[in-house]
């Protein structure tokens, strides 16, 4: 088995070549480098529940998956356009096989691929990626992209500067390896176009479920659990941090969401240096200035801000699809409905009403 | 628990085992008596040992994900598919009550980090790992100032920092940065009032009570005293704790090497 250069120096296989570069293309994987004790970021994919949902439609097509976290690419904002490579390999023949999950969803020649259906990748593809209404979205590949691993996975730490691909987002001219499957035609062998199982013109995308329900003018509900430091809060506060109804700012990014809205008024004590304590994903930070953090997969492992509430179940994964201006309001939820929640919405589930 | 047995540490840590989201859990402690807080020495200590003791215990356990430490926390966070983790929560609080107490058992003169164990027995913590630094001059701008604060010489504030072995309770900011306690009493640093834009790799600085090491560079509000050419974080090694120099619940004892050269193991 070959395995491509990450540097694309020398192309043992086929790879995907970045045309033109997405806002932030992100090569991520849920294998955990397990460093968050170590000063290292939570890092991987934020949309977990999109991210599983491309694994699964890839699940049949590579019988080593199981045994493989796979490595997809983010893209949050914009999306690449890219080009299906193989050096020395016939045009048409089929490289592998891919899916687009989340907000975004490709469009090749013939047309637009239906959000989540796999198609097949052949050499001399172009693929543009395109986002819908949402945020992010991925773009998963049977096998996942082949690319050398740092401290035990190849996904991206941004913080730390850690590979997928020296620990930046894509730029045009990166190239990323797909691993050669079994049967879908093995580098250096022809094959023609095969049966076409997509694309289905006209389909649209299945729109992403804005956290906790459509929104409207109340804003978006996201359920909260209360976290450490709400008892220090006085109770005007706390009716202020559940009661505004914030909005996303464009200052926002995988270390946080950065909301905006009336600040809540503060006490002297809430400027008072708080020993750094450990952050989860979800966390709401109060800084002195009144204006809530929710913080993200990149978040610093340590933080020392008062931690006035924490994002329950999927919300987490589902604060990933806010677009700046979007607006949220903060609802009380309990800690069983949370975990129902995530699971799931991690198994694919529909999403019920909740609280 | 008897007085005696408190000797002169204070009040025992009161710890509080608690859900933060649906799938973390926070260790957090106080002071049972509010006329005596929990001395630093113990906060540091406690810090340490749990969080070495819950990444033991959930060494095989798929279902924790990592565990954080800190001055006055310790997290266990539980990955994505972690169920209600009712079995794990109970089990944290079962080992955050007992080291608790343990801390409280020992002799008094053992929790002070600032003295070895003077029966040569290996601390239960961790290793010990030797930092070799320049202090003073280029590698240590701010050893002057320190100096002055504390009413010693430059020599005497070299020699208050590396007479100590301090213990390591908490890892972060940067990959590898290690934050050690407590420094001693003599020691006067504090924090810049305008932190510096950029501290060179390497810089060991004091504030407060604490001392630490900024592993590359980055924005810096502390003291520096002086420099290390030891790596703290080394991206080659297979994985996150081989690349980690100084881990949470490790000793480390700074030593005056005038060449700054890495000293045999």
């Amino acid at each position: 088995m070959s395995e491509a250069m990450s540097d694309g120096s020398r192309l043992f296989a086929i790879c995907l070549r970045v045309e033109r570069s997405g806002a932030q293309d992100l090569l991520v994987t849920e294998a955990s480098r397990r460093g968050l004790r170590y000063g290292l970021s939570e890092a991987g994919p934020w949309d977990v529940p999109a991210f599983r949902a491309a694994v699964r439609a890839l699940s049949g097509a590579d019988p080593r998956a199981e045994s493989r976290e796979p490595v997809f690419l983010e893209m949050t904002v914009s999306g690449p356009v890219l080009t299906v490579e193989g050096e020395g390999i016939p045009l048409g023949t089929v490289a592998g096989l891919a899916v687009v999950t989340g907000a975004f969803h490709a469009e090749l020649q013939g047309g637009p691929v239906r959000q989540g259906v796999p198609f097949p990748v052949q050499v001399g593809d172009r693929i543009v990626l395109r986002r819908d209404l949402g945020l992010r979205g991925y773009l998963g590949v049977a096998g996942g992209f082949a690319l050398p691993t740092v401290l035990g996975t190849s996904g991206a730490d941004l913080p730390a500067g850690l590979p997928g691909l020296a620990g930046r987002s894509l730029a045009a001219g990166d190239r990323l390896p797909l691993r050669p499957l079994p049967g879908l035609g093995d580098a250096g062998q022809s094959r023609t176009r095969g049966p076409d199982p997509g694309p289905e013109a006209g389909a649209g995308p299945s729109l992403p479920a804005a956290a906790g329900g459509s929104g409207g003018s109340g804003g978006a509900r996201c359920r909260v659990l209360p976290g450490p430091h709400l008892g220090r809060l006085s109770r005007l506060a706390r009716r202020a941090l559940l009661g505004t109804v914030w909005t996303v700012s464009p200052q926002s990014n995988r270390v946080g969401i950065r909301l905006a809205g009336e600040p809540v008024a503060d006490r002297p004590d809430l400027r008072a240096d708080l020993p750094s304590e450990p952050t989860v994903l979800g966390t709401v930070q109060l800084p002195p200035d009144g204006s809530p953090i929710i913080l993200g997969p990149d978040r610093g492992s340590l933080g020392g801000y008062l931690k006035v509430l924490t994002v329950a179940g999927a919300d987490v994964y589902r604060l990933s699809q806010m677009r700046p201006g979007e607006r949220l309001r903060f609802v009380p939820a309990g800690r069983s409905w949370a975990v129902s929640d995530r699971e799931r919405a991690l198994h694919g589930d529909e999403e019920p009403a909740g609280p | 628990m008897s007085a005696g047995a408190r000797g002169r540490l204070g009040a025992m840590p009161v710890t509080r085992t608690r859900w933060e989201g649906d799938r973390a859990l926070r260790v957090s402690w106080g002071a049972s008596d509010p006329e005596a807080p929990v001395p630093l020495a113990i906060a540091v200590r406690y810090a340490a040992r749990l969080s070495g003791a819950l990444l033991e215990s959930f060494r095989d356990e798929p279902q924790v994900l990592d565990v954080v430490a800190s001055l006055e926390a310790v997290t266990v966070l539980l990955t994505a598919d972690a169920g209600r983790g009712g079995a794990i929560a109970g089990r944290v609080r079962r080992i955050a009550r007992t080291l608790a107490e343990t801390v409280q058992e020992e002799p008094s003169w053992a929790a002070d980090a600032g003295f070895e164990n003077g029966r040569g027995e290996v601390d239960r913590v961790g290793r010990l790992i030797r930092i070799p630094v320049r202090y003073g001059g280029v590698d240590g701008p701010d050893l002057a100032d320190v100096a002055e604060r504390s009413g010693r010489s430059e020599a005497a504030v070299v020699l208050l920092h590396t007479q100590r072995v301090y213990i390591c309770f908490a890892v972060g900011f940067r990959p590898g940065m290690p934050f050690l306690g407590p420094l001693d009493e003599g020691l006067v640093a504090r924090r810049l009032d305008r932190p510096r834009l950029e501290v060179p790799a390497g810089s060991v600085a004091v504030a407060g009570r604490q001392t630490g090491i900024y592993p590359v560079p980055s924005p810096g509000g502390w003291q520096l005293l002086g420099r290390t050419e030891v790596s703290l974080f080394d991206m080659s090694r297979p994985d996150a704790s081989a690349a980690c120099l100084v881990h949470p619940g490790d000793r480390v004892r700074f030593e005056a090497d005038p060449e700054g050269a890495v000293l045999p193991a």
